[in-house]
């Protein structure tokens, strides 16, 4: 099988909602890719009127986390950037071992695209929002302003979440049997977010769409 | 790719699936040893019957709000809110199924009946918005009434849903479907499975797996979607709140419903899942919905701040956290 690419609408988004936005997105992929036993956890988004599904993953949630801050480190030294985080799931393939490479090919056969353009200057905020506690821009802007950009954020959210239900339903052929393993998360899967270097971002790209091209026969 | 063990026995139709838990295994994968004698058809029909019902436990478990909780015992209830882990001591039987542990959900499993006798009737499911008059007036109710509960419409009111309420203080109350759910198995005349092998080769096996990891993936976007629908926001404020509301909802689950009008479709909106294909027919799921419910709540669209509410059901007391909560 060939590995689908579903590259989400972009989201338009000030630097104090980039973590909540990223979790509602990443937890909803997930979600629909843990196929181990899962006893779900419902969310209510601490920004937005939306109720989002975690895997109920203590080690998964930790990961998405590290990653979130990550990003969010990587937005505050590349302000007012469009930025793409990649969510890929694989298989893996290990290689004969030679002189030159030791490695594990990994075989994808999926890629998330999440765009965001982040549209404020970080300097205003302060502290990081890990759990519960929310960092409120105090920036500018007249409240109904605000309100009405917090508002079309929500609507455009409720619309990736709804595009990531849509392409799970569409294309379903591709995705591996169930492995038989403990654990919720039944796929390895990998999170890359922009590095310090553009160019390094753009090779990983170019690796990963190399990688892709070799097909996977799944039963 | 590694090979997967089945435990499986399949039912008589005729026998209610959890009656004799102690013999029941669901479905976690499938070899051929196993597989080879049982019929692919038998095997096909009960993930079609578990996926009713996994469909009706997703459904309900999101639009019963607690306080219906009350019309079941306090064992039950509690077991439900015992464990956040996932430990062999609070995993049900038919939380394997399509490895989707769920809380309990007494509607769901009183509903399920008719479904597991017959997978070919279509299973609707009507979520109605029950609104109190708009004179009614909280202090001159009844104690004993003093909370709205979820009620079954078709066990309450089997003729018609707009029956007056009175013996629960509802009169003239306003009803609306705000949701219409229909799951159905439309089966294929003639169509023949068979690999042109009598025995039960590993493309059959195969396909099991497939209509499996399928309808797995349905389930999964099926439990995301509901908490996207505008009547989740209902039922969530119902759980919260701490005061009497003047709204409340119910629900209805049958084979055959009228259909809606024109006017009343208009209204509403579509989600089609996509469905899953069986070499004997497709499962498909889809749903109606009012994009917006006006005139329920007032609270603004505003982010929920995190809050701890004390909820007594019986004699335990529980805290939920108003900002997440996991379903045990």
């Amino acid at each position: 099988m060939n590995c689908e690419v579903c590259p989400l609408k972009e989201l338009e988004v000030e630097h104090f909602e980039i973590r909540e936005v990223l979790r509602c997105i990443l937890h909803t992929i997930v979600f629909h890719r843990a196929l181990g036993l899962v006893r779900p956890k419902d969310i209510d988004s601490e920004l937005f009127d939306i109720t989002y599904v975690q895997c109920g993953d203590m080690e998964l949630e930790k990961k998405i986390e590290e990653k979130i801050e990550q990003f969010v480190s990587w937005v505050e030294k590349h302000p007012n950037k469009k930025s793409q985080i990649c969510l890929a799931f694989y298989e893996v393939k290990s290689k004969q071992p030679s002189w030159f490479s030791n490695k594990i090919e990994r075989l994808y056969w999926e890629q998330w695209y999440i765009n965001l353009n982040v549209t404020r200057n970080p300097k205003a905020h302060s502290g990081k929002s890990h759990h519960s506690k929310v960092v409120v821009d105090p920036g500018e802007g007249s409240l109904e302003e605000r309100s009405s950009c917090r508002e079309a954020l929500e609507a455009s959210l409720r619309e990736v979440l709804f595009q990531i239900i849509k392409f799970v339903n569409e294309k379903k052929d591709h995705v591996p049997p169930i492995p038989n393993l403990e654990g919720a998360v039944s796929f390895p899967y990998e999170i890359t977010i922009p590095s310090s270097s553009d160019s390094a971002f753009g090779m990983d790209m170019i690796k990963r769409m190399l990688q892709t091209g070799h097909p996977t026969m799944l039963s | 790719m590694p090979p997967l063990s089945l435990s499986l026995r399949v039912r008589s139709k005729l026998k209610p699936l959890f009656e004799d838990v102690k013999g029941f295994v669901p479905i976690i994968g499938l070899t051929a040893n196993m597989a080879s004698s049982h019929s692919e058809t038998e095997k096909m029909e009960q993930i079609i019957t578990e996926f009713f019902a996994k469909g009706l436990h997703i459904i309900l478990e999101s639009r019963t709000p607690y306080v219906s909780l009350r019309n079941f015992s306090c064992e039950q209830i509690v077991t439900s809110l015992s464990s956040s882990s996932l430990s062999s001591s609070n995993v049900q039987p038919r939380d394997k199924w399509f490895n989707l542990a769920l809380r309990e959900c007494p509607a769901a499993l009183e509903n399920i009946d008719l479904w597991r006798q017959s997978n070919l009737e279509p299973m609707v499911i009507d979520v109605i918005l029950v609104q109190r008059p708009v004179d009614w007036n909280p202090v001159s109710f009844s104690p004993k009434r003093d909370l709205p509960k979820s009620v079954s419409v078709k066990e309450r009111y089997p003729f018609s849903y707009n029956t007056d309420q009175e013996e629960l203080g509802f009169e003239a109350n306003s009803e609306k479907i705000i949701e219409r759910w229909v799951l159905q198995y439309e089966g294929r005349k003639g169509k023949d499975c068979s690999s042109g092998s009598r025995r039960l080769s590993k493309s059959n096996n195969s396909t099991l797996h497939t209509l499996y990891k399928k309808s797995t993936l349905l389930l999964k976007s099926l439990y995301a979607t509901v908490r996207l629908l505008p009547a989740y926001k209902i039922f969530r404020d119902l759980n919260l709140s701490g005061q009497i509301l003047a709204f409340n909802l119910a629900h209805r689950v049958s084979s055959f419903v009228d259909p809606f009008t024109r006017r009343e479709e208009a209204e509403m909106q579509k989600f089609g899942f996509t469905p899953v294909d069986t070499c004997y027919g497709r499962l498909c799921l889809s749903v109606l919905y009012q994009s917006s419910v006006s005139g329920v709540s007032s609270e603004p669209s505003m982010p929920m701040s995190p809050r701890v509410i004390p909820v007594m059901w019986g004699a335990h007391w529980r805290t939920l956290l108003g900002g997440s909560h996991q379903f045990l």
